[in-house]
């Protein structure tokens, strides 16, 4: 047998078989090695356990989107004047590219000759129950407004038994508590939610997109990057980088659009736990004393030739069900002042907040 | 991920399988499942007492077959008894001294292992090459060609029974009378899929040793598993990320991005293989087995004789062994030697996949191969350029042609001839077009990162520090690597190239 050159040794010598060394020296090797994966797990372990607790008690990682928007209503609010009214447009992308609320604080202004502080609260793919839970998680951070206006985001509503909302509300955004909570509203039950449990066993890999979108964004495509709370104006409100586009690209996104929400508007629900979620965010808003109001968003024609006869109407009588004011904002836009049939260009954008805050019923709030 | 559907369909037959296939339903080494899979191995083999060693080589065994039976239950079988044949084979050879009766049963037992390799490997496309040929003289096609199972790992394991077999008939290695250690020979985990190609005289005397748990062996795992992980992860699947789009559509790209793909692809390829093959031994060592290295920074050699020594070093060795010196070597004149580098290239070319292209890769290398041997020749009989190409410039020059030479000799590796040629075509005709999908930045940190490390370790730096880090110094070191590693990871995880093999 050979013996191995005492030197220091990373890798064994490969092809050379194992002899014995000297007792104190495999001895001295043997607690450096056990020392070296001890100490290693054990750094792994805190990390993933630091991981662990940001999930539960931030939402940085796990929502980022909320996170930043969080993060910059905050700075919003301490810049407003004291005497500001403040006003929070919670809804979907619908609303993140519509609801121009810098704007709106200059028509306000304007109109009443008073200070309005407006935060645009727009998070793509979100309804009524990621609504709801958006209004628990700004009462935590002392974030209430004293007026919300609410999105109602028609395919959102759809419930043939599961909400469809359920799909784009991922578990892996959602800490224990909350995760609890939305069961009232059809989400799955907790203990049996795959996404959950890994991102509880393994919260560094789970969280690894949010967290290299916090150090490098430009290592990830665009629909990982988790973004859409950081790329606004600091009043949260976002508009597509180009502001024309030609016919072709009209009817090419259009028809994106169409396979998108055609079989959904077709087959539409509006009922049971969405509505459910929209009647308790009302109930909230009263026992705060927050004064709101539901917004039906602009769409194109060619949009609304989606819906079945009648399917609008009964979305609203649903909606008047709920004892709060509503505007119809459907029928407010040209279709050039959309991109794609439903979200605006920033002429859009202006037009519609204009409209929006000059409403009487949006001003009387 | 290559799969055939006819694989997943057979599963489906057999219910146990098809519960071993939801848990573990890819064979790769860096996924929960798999790390779950082998928590549970190792435990109960480190629990086995030591002098049960027979007890822990079936234990290594059945964990082999379901490791492969979770892929395919069809194909694991069809490994076990092949194996068994072989096993068989090499038995009555030993028990034998008739010459004629030795050589028909090597015979026997390679003719069996290259049927089943080329039967699963290369039908299809000796049936299609020949049906173009008949199309291409004015006949009908005269071949069907069928659905055949992937069957990972083949190229490895038959090769590796080829050796035993050839081995035994030479008298260098005893016939193993042990049959679940001769099995687990073929069929242990680590190597099986991807390599490296083990040899029966390094393999088989560690069956019979009584192994300890050995901390210091398990830190050596973990580093060299710790480092398979990120080099799979954070260099080989982020370089796919950037040239697959690029080599999938060349004409559509710019010049510029398509170079850039090309280098990306380099490094993909390098990371990917050494990777895997750094996480089988990681995996090996934490069992107590040592598996041959098969890579010592090939993208470091100063020339292609000098590559092919530091790049899949367990293939390579394999085709020097038992087809390049039973040709003859190079111990005859100039053409027979350029005969037998051209035969083992193209052999080893055809073994890497069933198409052309490869065959023109590795005919490609063997005539670098041959080439060199000229130039050497030459070289040596002129002391100053002799001494020029020896310099520490003239050795950087020849590193960087010979990692251009090889990169550029990567586009071939690929089952289209005609996607090869239109990335030739956009490299070397200046094209405007798309650019790379992601920024150039992350390309360009990690190859810096990645031949920064090289040349380190070429210099002996790392392992002149390493050991005097303390070992807390070193246990966070791999902490952070793996965290970083599964930060980096890319959004969508690929297959190891070499399972393609």
């Amino acid at each position: 047998m050979q013996a191995i050159p005492l030197q220091p040794v990373l890798w064994l010598n490969q092809g050379q078989p194992i002899t014995r060394h000297r007792n104190s020296k495999k001895r001295s090797q043997r607690h450096s090695a056990l020392l070296a994966v001890v100490s290693g797990l054990a750094l792994y372990g805190c990390i993933h356990l630091l991981c662990l607790a940001n999930i539960e008690h931030s939402t940085e990682l796990r929502d980022p989107v909320f996170y930043d928007k969080s993060m910059s209503l905050t700075q919003s609010r301490r810049a407003a004047p004291g005497d500001a009214t403040h006003l929070v447009m919670l809804g979907s992308s619908r609303t993140l590219l519509g609801f121009h609320a810098n704007y709106a604080e200059e028509v306000f202004h304007n109109e009443t000759g008073k200070a309005l502080e407006a935060f645009n609260f727009g998070i793509p793919a979100t309804g009524p129950i990621y609504h709801w839970l958006c209004y628990q998680r700004l009462r935590a951070l002392n974030l209430l407004p004293d007026v919300l206006f609410v999105e109602v985001l028609p395919s959102m509503l759809h419930d043939p038994g599961t909400p469809l909302e359920v799909q784009f509300l991922p578990a892996e955004r959602l800490n224990t508590q909350e995760f609890q909570h939305l069961q009232q509203f059809g989400y799955p039950i907790w203990h049996t939610n795959r996404n959950y449990w890994q991102q509880r066993v393994n919260p560094v890999w789970e969280c690894r997109f949010s967290i290299l979108a916090r150090i490098s964004p430009s290592w990830l495509p665009w629909n990982l990057r988790y973004d859409w709370g950081r790329n606004t104006d600091s009043h949260g409100w976002a508009t597509p980088p180009r502001q024309q586009i030609t016919a072709e690209e009209r009817i090419e996104r259009e028809a994106q659009v169409q396979q998108e929400y055609a079989s959904t508007l077709a087959t539409l629900q509006p009922q049971g736990k969405p509505l459910a979620a929209l009647q308790d965010i009302i109930a909230c808003c009263r026992a705060d004393g927050v004064q709101v109001m539901l917004v039906l968003m602009p769409e194109a024609e060619s949009f609304q030739a989606m819906y079945p006869a009648g399917l609008q109407s009964v979305i609203e009588a649903q909606l008047n069900q709920l004892g709060v004011p509503i505007v119809n904002a459907r029928d407010w836009l040209m279709e050039d002042d959309f991109y794609d049939g439903h979200h605006p260009f920033e002429r859009g954008a202006r037009k519609f907040t204009e409209r929006l805050i000059r409403h009487p019923m949006a001003a009387t709030k | 991920m290559v799969a055939s559907e006819a694989s997943r369909a057979s599963i489906t037959q057999w219910s146990y399988f098809q519960w071993l296939h939801e848990w573990l339903p890819a064979p790769f080494f860096h996924t929960q499942a798999f790390l779950l899979f082998f928590a549970v191995v190792a435990a109960v083999y480190w629990l086995i007492p030591r002098n049960w060693n027979q007890a822990r080589v079936w234990w290594l065994l059945v964990a082999s077959f379901h490791f492969y039976a979770a892929w395919s239950a069809e194909l694991a079988f069809l490994v076990l008894f092949t194996t068994v044949l072989d096993y068989s084979f090499a038995r009555l050879m030993a028990n034998t001294t008739r010459k004629p009766l030795r050589l028909a049963l090597l015979l026997g037992s390679v003719s069996m292992n290259l049927g089943v390799l080329c039967y699963f490997k290369y039908k299809n496309f000796f049936l299609d090459s020949i049906n173009e040929v008949l199309v291409k003289i004015g006949q009908d096609p005269a071949f069907s060609t069928t659905k055949i199972l992937v069957a990972f790992g083949i190229s490895f394991y038959t090769f590796e029974a080829i050796s035993y077999a050839v081995d035994v008939y030479r008298g260098r290695v005893q016939a193993e009378r042990n049959l679940p250690k001769f099995m687990l020979f073929i069929l242990f985990f680590p190597h099986l899929l991807a390599g490296p190609i083990v040899r029966a005289k390094d393999f088989l005397w560690q069956t019979h040793r009584r192994k300890r748990w050995n901390w210091y062996r398990a830190q050596v795992g973990v580093q060299y598993f710790l480092l398979g992980v990120f080099k799979k992860l954070v260099i080989a699947d982020r370089m796919a990320q950037l040239c697959d789009p690029v080599l999938a559509a060349p004409l559509e790209h710019s010049t510029s991005a398509v170079w850039l793909a090309v280098l990306a692809y380099s490094l993909r390829i390098y990371a990917d293989f050494s990777g895997y093959t750094d996480m089988a031994i990681g995996l090996a060592h934490l069992l107590g087995f040592r598996l041959a290295m098969n890579f010592n920074l090939p993208y470091l050699a100063v020339n292609v004789s000098d590559f092919w020594r530091r790049w899949h070093i367990s293939l390579s060795t394999w085709l020097r062994d038992y087809v390049f010196i039973p040709l003859g070597g190079s111990k005859h004149s100039g053409w027979i030697t350029t005969r037998n580098l051209m035969i083992t290239m193209l052999l080893g070319g055809l073994w890497h996949g069933a198409a052309w292209s490869y065959v023109l890769w590795g005919g490609l290398h063997g005539l670098y191969l041959v080439l060199h041997r000229i130039f050497n020749s030459w070289a040596r009989r002129h002391d100053r350029v002799d001494q020029l190409f020896n310099s520490t410039l003239g050795t950087l020059w020849r590193v960087i042609v010979t990692f251009c030479v090889v990169s550029l000799t990567w586009v071939l590796f690929r089952p289209d001839l005609q996607g090869a040629w239109d990335v030739y075509q956009r490299l070397f005709v200046f094209s405007p077009g798309r650019p790379l999908v992601l920024s150039n930045r992350s390309l360009w940190i990690i190859v810096g990162f990645a031949f920064s490390c090289m040349i380190l370790w070429r210099t002996g730096w790392l392992q002149r520090l390493w050991p005097r880090l303390h070992p807390t110094v070193l246990g966070t070191g791999y902490a952070l690597c793996l965290c970083t590693a599964m930060v980096l990871a890319p959004p969508l995880g690929k297959t190891f190239i070499y399972f393609d093999f």
